[in-house]
């Protein structure tokens, strides 16, 4: 199985992504108009605040899909060590810590402390760990950033190396 | 960097081309210009080996060191 390269796992990856990036911006779509007659119906600062809110989430989710689809793309053409990979991997992890503030944010408003708690239902094996996942995710992606950062140095270093 | 190549300076004195010496060194045009123009972050022994073989001198007539004025 490979990772790498034409007809690789990542091309696959790259197809499921490619799929994804037309539905998201066909819900994004649908979602900007609903919105906008959501404005105008029920008028009130919260409401703005809240479509806001989705709007930012859904723009930062297209947003990383398609900075993923480009990583993809580099890993397709077996060059993964490019300074643009380090930007695209530092703009996941800013927005996946966007998305997060906003579902904590969110969360905190409806769900108040309760947001916190992991297990929150004594029925199985109900966990509540969503509001963390954004947060870890991204922390991570900026991490990857600079291991890649790392990873081009060399690889500068060495295609200078006669 | 404070290590100059003198490169150009030897291949003037032995009267042979960039394209000559790439062929003869075994390392491409485009390579031995990098290093030519001082862009070259490091250099294999071996690359120094062929070079000094092939242009008939010592390491010390391509490399130089040069203090770095701040």
């Amino acid at each position: 199985m490979k990772y790498l390269g034409e007809k690789s796992i990542s091309h696959i990856l790259k197809i499921i992504l490619g799929i994804f990036w037309y539905i998201g911006w066909l819900f994004f779509l649908i979602l900007i108009i609903s919105s906008i007659i959501s404005i105008y119906r029920y008028k009130g600062m919260l409401n703005i605040i809240a479509t806001i809110g989705v709007l930012v989430i859904a723009s930062s989710i297209l947003f990383i899909i398609f900075q993923l689809r480009n990583i993809l793309g580099t890993l397709i053409s077996k060059n993964p060590f490019s300074i643009s990979n380090v930007y695209r991997f530092r703009n996941i992890g800013f927005s996946t810590l966007l998305v997060g503030i906003f579902i904590l944010v969110n969360d905190l408003y409806f769900k108040g402390l309760r947001t916190f708690t992991i297990f929150d239902d004594s029925s199985g094996l109900y966990t509540n760990i969503e509001i963390y996942i954004p947060f870890l995710l991204g922390v991570f992606s900026l991490i990857l950033a600079e291991i890649f950062k790392i990873g081009y140095q060399i690889h500068e270093e060495n295609k200078l190396t006669i | 960097m404070p290590i100059i190549v003198n490169l150009d300076v030897m291949m003037a004195k032995r009267k042979i081309s960039l394209k000559e010496l790439s062929e003869k060194v075994g390392i491409t045009n485009s390579n031995l210009s990098i290093l030519k123009n001082n862009k070259a972050k490091a250099i294999r022994l071996s690359t120094l080996e062929v070079i000094c073989r092939v242009l008939d001198c010592q390491p010390g007539d391509i490399l130089k060191y040069e203090e770095e004025q701040l």
